[in-house]
Parts: C-alpha cells; structure tokens; sequence
C-alpha cells in the first residue's frame, strides 16, 4: 500500500461485518476503491467506490459508509468527506442545505406556484374534461334528473297552449346555438323546494319550473333564461365541473396530505372558494352566449336580468354585489355581461 | 414518578436514551422540504419525509451512538402514488355503485386494517438502525387480527372499562414481534398502576365538564361582543360572540386533552418499564406523568394556532420530554447484536416491494 496522505484520511468508528461490536478506525479513498483501516493501520476492508453505500448526514449527524460485505464506519464528525470523496460527495450531498441564492429561489417558487395554478389548472382541467366522452354527462344527466323527478319535482300545472309556445322559442334558439340536434331537450315541471327556477342537467334536459314562468312577463326574458341554460349544455359545464373539483381535491390531497389536521380544513375552504369562482365563471360564459344568442334572434339580452331581478326582489343589494362565496355573479355584474357594455 | 427500586447488579449499566435534535436545525429542514413539496406538487414531500425522519432518529441517541432510517424515498413516493391512486379509484366507483362500495370498504377495512398495520411496522422497523443493526418485524397476521380488530370489540362492549387491557394486546403483539438483529423483545406489563391513572384521568375529565358546563352559565352571559362587521351576506342582525362560552369551551378541551395525555404517558412508562430485549437487557421510562401531560398539550396548542409554523418546534420538544426520561439497564457491552441475516441487512430494504410504502402513506405521522 502506497503511503496515505494524512490530510486524505478521516476519523471514525469502524463496525464489525452486521455487528454492532466497532473499534475506532479510518477510512481512505485510494483511486475508485474505499478503505478502511484498524487503529493499527491494517487495512480491514476494500471495496469500490461504486459499491458503497454513503449516507450523507442530516444536520448534525455523522456521515455512515456501508460496505458490501456489512462492514460500517462512522464519522466522528459531519465534515470532511467533501475533500474525500470529492464529486461522488458533493451529488450526494446536494440537496442537504442550501445557499442563500437557492433559498430565494426556491421561496419565489413557491410564491409563483399559486399564479400558475390559478392561470393554467383551468386550462389542464378543461382539456381533460373535453377527453370524456358525452355519453358520460349523458348517464350522468339521467341518472340526476331520475332521482329529482321522484323526489322533488311535481307535474307542472302550466296550460299546454303556454307549454307549446316555449317549446317553440326553445327550438328556435337551440338552431341559434349550434348545438348538435337532439342534444338538448326542454321540460316543465314544478317544485316547491326549487321555486323560481331553471336549470340544464349534463344529459341536455333543461328544466323550466313554474313559478319562474309565472313571474315572466315577456317571450324574451324566458327565452334569455333558456339561451343561458342551452349554453350551459353546449360548453359542458357541468363534466368541466366535475373534472376541475376532482383535480382540486388531488392536488390538496398531494400538497398538503401530509399536513396537520388544521392545514386540510385551510385546504378545503380555499378548494371550495375557487369551486365558487369556477361556478361564477361558467355562469358569466353562459351569461355571454346567452346575450350572443338572442342578439342573433333579435331578442333583448338585457330581459333575463330583469327576470331576475323580480325572482331576487326581497334579496336586495346583496344579490346585486358579487361575493367570493355565491355561485352566481351578481345581478349588476350580470347585466353588465348580457349588455355587452351597450 | 415511578415508585419501583429497580436493583442493578454490577454487571448493568444505566445507559440513558437522550435526545439532541435543534428546534431551530428542525426548522429549517422543515420549512425547506415542505417548500419544496409546495414547488413540486408534493413529490418531494417522500425524500423530506425521510430527512425528517433521519434528523428526528439521528438525534435521538444512546450511549453515544445516534439511530438511523434507511427508507428509500422512492419507495415512499410508489406507495404513495398507490394510496393517492386507491383513494381516487375508490371515490369513483363509489359515485356510480355507492351500496356496493360502503359495504366493500368496511370488509376491507376489517381483513386489510391489520395487514395494513403488519406492512407499516415491517417497513419502518426494517429501515430503522442502531450501530450498523437492524430492527425487524416478524409478521403473525392472525395475532394482528385479534389485537387490532376481535379485541377492540370489547371496547364498547364494556362501556370503555376494557380501554387498557385491549392497549395492552396491541402493545404485547407489536413487542413479542418487534426484533433487534436476531435479538427478540417481550413484555410483560402490569396494568394495575395504568388502571389507576386511567379512573383518575376519567375522573379528572367529567369533573373538567361539569365545572365548564356550571362556569358557561354565569360566564358566558356576563361576557359578549357583538361584531362589528357583518360576516353573513343574508341575515340583517348583528352578529353576537360569546367569548365567555368559547373560552370556557376552549379550556376544558384543554382539560380532557391533559387528563389524556397524561392516560397515554403512563402507559408509555408501563409499555417501557415491562420491555425486555433478549440478553437480559431491561428499559425503564419515568416520565413525570402530570407535568408531561400540560406541558405536551400547551406546547401543540401554541403549535396549533400558530398556523403550523410552532409545529417543528413542538415536534422537537415533544421529543426531548419523551426521550430524556428513558434509560436502558444493559447488562454488559452493546457489542453482542448480530444482524439478522447473512448480508448485514443491508439489502433487507431494497429487496422490499413497492407495496410497503403504501402504508406510509396511509398511515404517514402514526408510528
């Protein structure tokens, strides 16, 4: 053996073969091999590099080198393997502690992360949702509209002469909308735990209640009503939905799974806070195909609103304002939207 | 706190565990690896996960050597994928076939619970070290069958009376098949001492809610904000805090979380002074139960309004308060454990499935 450099030698512990019986030792690098050496300098064992197993220290712990044949060392301390085993210690050794550069990196990462979340998930989200194929929102649509007809929904009680005018508004501006024939269906029903109403289930059912009926007072602001919920249909709101809260809830699950208690109850209030917001956008984008819609059959936009206005009358200034916590726009937000700024 | 003399002959030596991990060290590896995960969407949670874990081991010492974890984190990451996996294949099914899949769950979580809970201890008693040992788990899943799901039916059925006695099977069965190299534990523990502390505790938390019930009474009504700010969008009144009655509420959780903690810290020094490791190796825990127990809850409640930020602090003094009162009465050297197997347990984690780490994503903080 040639003579070791003293300055290329570390002090440690060194293990009997899977024994915790140790004696203090030193470890050497000589080339691609690793060896150890007795108190005495007789070289116990010698192994390449390549077949050691080095476990850098976590702050404060010494550093472990396990041979092949079960063999251990230790070091006294947590420094000095960088000037021993050079490169091979530094690529282990890269990510335990960082420098001052790296940490404002990594802290302007985790800052910009939420932006690009906030801009590009709906993006990533909306192309998945267009991967599933229609024939889902359709099983879905009737199984949902199953369940409410039974517990919900009574026979409408309107005269079949007003049924039959709708149903020819609806047909109109379904030709309008550009949505694929058949994809869409319009029927009345009334329910008490609804009231004023409308909605459009994924399956393409748009569902006209009573007492919404009741409180119109023109063929434009009911056909305003059925443009919105057409256009719900046509941009697939609901699958959109489904896959951007299904994302959401695996991205939290993800970051912060492993969090406290309190850290995942934080997690679903904001998951439900951008749930809204998702909810508001998909009502401005029907809100806006809706005003395009009637422009296009020389309807008001701006009737709907008025509608609206008259079913949210004992609401208020409330219902006027957006919140972060309502599914809808409000309605001054609304009108702005359907009238185009007009 | 623990009355017993334990005689040591001369051929025994007191040899105590302590624990010299930082709060600030903790920290900082804390709020680096948890940035990470953020910047990562989580992925890099599996490698902080283990060089958290090393620090928290590392840092708990005994006669001058330091403990280690050997978990790959990509292990850690594949188990995880599966737990993640198996929960989103589980909430979709369940839209479609709700019936079917509560009643699926229930058996499963029956017949896989202790298998689940074998896998989890294997896996971090395998990846665990002392002095160039492993730690193994021998696996007897009809004995985790009886200690995690036939004898907790007792439970209920004896209005909670049976609580220790039912702790103590599961404590038997991870012990008898907990391993240091080739050596075995066991125990043999006396409930009598834990019995005592456990009406006491009980005794301690009715008593906590009948005075809270009484003080919210007069107290809540004497004291009360009315918010300035509507926070409802709907309703016109004024909101009203009772800040009496939430202090009240407040402080008797405290009170039922120290009665419990307290339960648990004594029974930890039962577990630990009933432990032996084959070779004639004895521990001995004297936790001061009481002020282990305000001082345990104070600390995670600091933590826990903190936002998360006091939580690596109070990990560390959590630590610190379990560790310090532990000694192990060794009788002779240390230097007799032998690996369990011919390679030196070096590869014993490698040769382990993807399949382990599943565990430690389901049941990730509970070892």
């Amino acid at each position: 053996m040639e003579p070791s450099d003293p300055k290329k030698e570390i002090a440690g512990r060194l293990f009997d073969s899977g024994s915790s019986r140790f004696q203090p030792g030193t470890i050497r690098c000589l080339g691609d091999r690793v060896l150890a050496f007795d108190a005495d300098g007789n070289q116990t064992v010698s192994a390449p590099l390549g077949s050691v197993q080095i476990d850098p220290p976590v702050r404060g712990m010494p550093w472990r080198v396990r041979f092949p044949n079960g063999q251990a060392f230790e070091s006294n301390g947590p420094t000095g393997f960088d000037m021993l085993f050079g490169r091979e210690a530094g690529r282990v050794k890269r990510f335990h502690g960082l420098t001052p550069m790296r940490w404002t990196a990594l802290i302007l990462a985790s800052l910009a992360l939420p932006f690009v979340l906030w801009f590009g998930y709906p993006i990533a989200a909306d192309n998945v949702a267009r991967a599933v194929p229609v024939s889902l929102d359709r099983s879905i649509g009737q199984s949902t509209f199953r369940e409410l007809d039974g517990a919900v929904f009574d026979k409408s009680e309107l005269p079949s002469a007003r049924k039959a005018k709708m149903r020819a508004i609806f047909t109109e501006i379904l030709r309008a909308s550009d949505l694929a024939p058949g994809r869409a269906r319009l029927v009345f029903r009334k329910s008490d735990y609804f009231g004023a109403n409308a909605f459009a289930l994924p399956d393409g059912t748009v569902v006209m209640l009573d007492d919404l009926v009741a409180l119109a007072e023109s063929d434009d602001e009911i056909a305003g009503v059925l443009a919105h919920e057409v256009a719900h249909i046509r941009e697939r709101h609901s699958m959109r939905q489904v896959v951007r809260a299904a994302g959401i809830s695996v991205l939290a699950l993800l970051i912060l799974g492993d969090g406290s208690s309190f850290a995942e109850e934080i997690a679903a209030m904001g998951a439900g806070i951008v749930q809204f917001s998702y909810n508001r956008e998909f009502e401005t984008e029907a809100d806006l195909a809706s005003a395009q819609i009637m422009r296009k059959l020389g309807r008001d936009p701006n009737a709907m609103i008025a509608l609206l206005r008259r079913v949210y009358k004992d609401c208020g200034e409330s219902c006027e304002e957006t919140s972060i916590l309502s599914t809808h726009p409000g309605l001054r937000d609304r009108l702005e939207t359907v009238s185009g700024g007009e | 706190m623990d009355g017993s003399i334990q005689t040591t002959t001369p051929s025994e030596r007191r040899l105590k565990f302590v624990f010299t991990g930082q709060s600030k060290d903790y920290f900082l590896i804390c709020l680096r690896t948890f940035l990470l995960a953020v910047v990562t969407l989580g992925i890099y949670d599996a490698w902080g996960t283990v060089e958290r874990r090393r620090y928290l081991l590392g840092h708990t010492k005994l006669d001058g050597h330091g403990f280690d974890y050997h978990a790959r984190p990509i292990t850690i990451l594949i188990g995880r994928l599966i737990a993640v996996a198996a929960i989103v294949g589980y909430n979709v099914m369940a839209y479609f076939q709700p019936g079917f899949m509560s009643g699926f769950l229930s058996m499963a979580f029956i017949f896989g619970m202790p298998w689940l809970v074998i896998r989890a201890l294997r896996f971090q008693l395998r990846n665990t070290s002392y002095r160039n040992v492993r730690f193994d788990f021998v696996e007897d899943y009809s004995r985790a069958f009886k200690a995690f799901i036939l004898a907790p039916i007792l439970i209920p059925l004896s209005l909670c009376l049976a609580w220790p006695w039912v702790q103590r099977v599961g404590a038997r069965f991870i012990a008898d098949n907990m391993r240091f190299g080739d050596r075995a534990f066991s125990l043999d523990m006396r409930l009598w001492k834990v019995y005592l502390v456990f009406f006491s505790a009980i005794a301690c938390g009715i008593a906590a809610i009948v005075i809270g019930v009484l003080m919210n009474g007069s107290f809540s009504e004497a004291w009360t904000v009315t918010a300035p700010l509507q926070v409802l969008i709907s309703d016109a009144q004024p909101m009203v805090i009772p800040v009496g009655s939430i202090i009240c509420t407040v402080v008797v959780i405290f009170l039922i979380a120290v009665c419990f903690t307290v339960y648990k810290a004594a029974f930890r020094n039962a577990v630990l002074n009933g432990v032996t490791l084959a070779g004639g190796h004895r521990f001995s825990s004297t936790i001061p139960i009481i002020r282990y127990g305000f001082t345990l809850c104070g600390i995670w409640f600091l933590a826990s309004i903190s936002i998360g930020l006091l939580i690596p602090w109070a990990t560390i003094w959590s630590k610190r308060l379990q560790t310090n009162y532990l000694v192990m009465v060794a009788a002779g050297s240390l230097d007799e454990f032998k690996s369990h197997g011919e390679d030196g347990g070096n590869a014993a984690a490698t040769e382990l499935g993807s399949l382990e780490g599943i565990t430690d994503g389901l049941l990730g903080g509970t070892f």
